[in-house]
């Protein structure tokens, strides 16, 4: 394998080639762009393996290479557990793995997966106390496997400051959706914040591909992202994290070392949906990941994610993933799909003209390894014979990346925070929210929509309850320069007359 | 945070309010029983559903009512307290409170 492994330009959206930084991991020198997140640095230097699981110390590799798994935990010197695939890297970071005994590599704990049997969750409260006294012996040796990073005594803390900002629509995510809402509301007069965690905009329109044709995505974001940009009622917030839905629509958002307080009238919530893994034994190695983490290290750091893939998908977008990889310059072994056939039969036939085989029906039943499990060296493919069973015997792959998507989880913190209720309907095999507050809103992927059309038109219509609820006619522009609009309050609810009071009060 | 409309104020944050009970009507100290008079002093309705109560923006000590479901927590209106106390009322002191006093 190459020392270097970056794609070339237009790939690598988040990366400034022309600002090369230096850090170290596990005491080695390493170098990434300005840009890059720790682990997409430590990837691009084929340094896959990045922590250690809590329990059995299983090697862990990236999973979705957006901050949402736990498989990338690294020590900072002052800051222990970082995703390390959010965390933006800085010149001459240290970065260290954490929760081993010798190496990161080659962890003599990695022993305790031999004994899992014996060790069932929370079996050292029932073992460890008989006979009395014993627990003073055994507890300093738990104690020192039990946590993960090294907390820094000395750590000093820094000043954080707080500001107040008060809009008409707050719309939380920069995807497509979120995107078209902002445009929206702003065209209707509203004052809009939009409130993004990627230092981009763009959202999925920046990694994911929608189409056959690659531009279908890149015009559209082009165009969303200079319309947002050049609109008077927007304010962007990009690097930032909407925390919490609070009543009124009070957000604290956090960008850097500053908390914006921010009142809003009304509430949108674009905040997207990731891919669900797929379970097989070994899922869990370094080398397998979503698919959408494979096209965001190819389309946002420029990271080539292997060199043969196999893609084991529950939906079309991983047929158009497969052609990323294969633009990308991954031998793409062969696409896997659980279902029978794709919804869209044409992408078949646009795979395999590509040389790319489908095996339909079927699902990997188990990921296989060198010894030391520090990579995947391929995969066993079965068919899927029955409800939860598959065939006997099977076809090996080699391979070096498993990309997996089952279907669509929306990003639904946000929303069940503040209120709303999860549920899955599995005739659909989709997830949907309910029970949401006035005046807040779902839209695009984390509201279950994937085709970008539909998305698009959510997005819009969302911007038009939200004008609605101001009291904005959508299609009347009109700036109105009050904070809030406070609902009008009906006469009929005269408070004498709905709870029957006396006119004359004693006092 | 949640926000109060204060009829006076405009809309602010709750944490600038102070809660004054439910408006109930008060019986005539000097006509009521022992009982309706500790009924008034110490029990509340505490009711499920749609109430009106008295609140108070602190910073301007202003008090006024508020019409509030106490489910939802949804404040239906807010009004000064002149919609309902429209008449002016003159107090004499009665035998037994001048009595109290001189005592």
């Amino acid at each position: 394998m190459s020392a270097f492994n970056r794609l070339p330009a237009p790939m690598g959206l988040l990366i400034d080639r022309s600002q090369p930084l230096s850090f170290s991991f596990e005491g080695e020198r390493y170098q990434g762009f300005a840009g890059d997140s720790i682990a997409s640095a430590l990837l691009a230097n084929q340094r896959w393996l990045l922590s250690r699981s809590f329990k059995y110390h299983r090697p862990r590799g990236p999973l979705s290479m957006a901050g949402q798994d736990a498989n990338t935990l690294v020590q900072l010197p002052s800051e222990p557990n970082v995703l390390a695939d959010a965390h933006p890297l800085s010149a001459e970071l240290q970065v260290t793995g954490q929760n081993y005994a010798g190496s990161l590599d080659n962890d003599r704990d990695a022993l305790l997966g031999k004994f899992s049997k014996f060790m069932p969750v929370g079996f050292y409260y029932r073992s460890f106390y008989k006979p009395k006294g014993i627990w003073k012996v055994w507890e300093p040796l738990i104690r020192r496997k039990a946590g993960l990073g090294v907390l820094d005594l000395k750590f000093q803390p820094e000043y954080h400051d707080k500001a107040f900002l008060f809009v008409d629509v707050a719309v939380v995510g920069a995807g497509p959706a979120g995107l078209q809402a902002a445009l929206d509301a702003a065209d209707a007069g509203a004052r809009v914040l939009l409130i993004e965690q990627q230092p981009v905009l763009g959202g999925s329109l920046n990694w994911a591909r929608f189409d056959v044709d690659p531009a279908v995505a890149a015009r559209l974001r082009e165009r969303l992202v200079a319309a947002v940009e050049a609109h008077p009622n927007i304010q962007v917030l990009t690097d930032a994290v909407c925390n919490a839905w609070f009543a009124d629509h009070y957000l604290p958002v956090i960008q850097g070392t500053r908390l914006y307080k921010v009142r809003a009238g009304q509430c949108i919530v674009a905040s997207g949906a990731f891919d669900q893994p797929v379970i097989f034994r070994n899922n869990d190695l370094p080398g397998v990941m979503l698919t959408s983490a494979a096209q965001r290290l190819i389309k946002l750091y420029a990271v080539k994610p292997g060199t043969r893939a196999v893609l084991l998908t529950g939906n079309d977008d991983g047929y158009l993933a497969a052609l990323d990889l294969l633009e990308a310059g991954v031998e793409v072994a062969a696409l896997v799909d659980m279902r029978d056939a794709p919804a869209d039969a044409t992408l078949l036939e646009v795979l395999e003209a590509r040389g790319i085989a489908c095996q339909l029906g079927s699902t990997v039943y188990e990921a296989q390894h060198e010894k030391g499990m520090r990579h995947i060296s391929g995969v066993d493919i079965r068919r899927i014979v029955d409800k939860g069973e598959v065939a006997s015997q099977g076809l090996r792959l080699d391979c070096d990346l498993l990309c997996m998507s089952a279907g669509y989880m929306p990003a639904y913190q946000l929303l069940c925070q503040a209120g709303g209720k999860l549920s899955y309907e599995d005739s659909q095999a989709t997830f949907s929210l309910s029970g949401l507050p006035a005046g807040l809103r779902a839209a695009g992927s984390v509201n279950g929509y994937s085709n970008l059309k539909n998305v698009l038109l959510d997005g819009a219509q969302a911007a038009r309850q939200a004008a609605s609820g101001l009291g904005i006619d959508p299609g009347v522009v009109s700036r109105n320069p009050r904070n809030f609009r406070q609902p009008s309050s009906s006469p009929a609810t005269s408070a004498s007359r709905s709870m029957n009071l006396p006119s004359v009060w004693k006092v | 945070m949640k926000i109060m409309p204060c009829p006076l104020n405009g809309p602010r944050n709750i944490s600038e309010f102070t809660y004054g009970g439910e408006l109930r009507q008060m019986p005539d100290p000097a006509a009521c029983t022992d009982a309706e008079w500790a009924d008034y002093v110490f029990n509340c309705e505490n009711r499920a559903g749609v109430v009106i109560e008295w609140w108070m923006h602190t910073p301007s000590s202003y008090w006024f009512l508020a019409e509030r479901h106490t489910v939802t927590d949804e404040i239906i209106r807010t009004f000064d307290p002149k919609e309902i106390f429209s008449q002016r009322l003159d107090f004499k002191a009665t035998a037994a409170a001048s009595g109290r006093v001189s005592a």
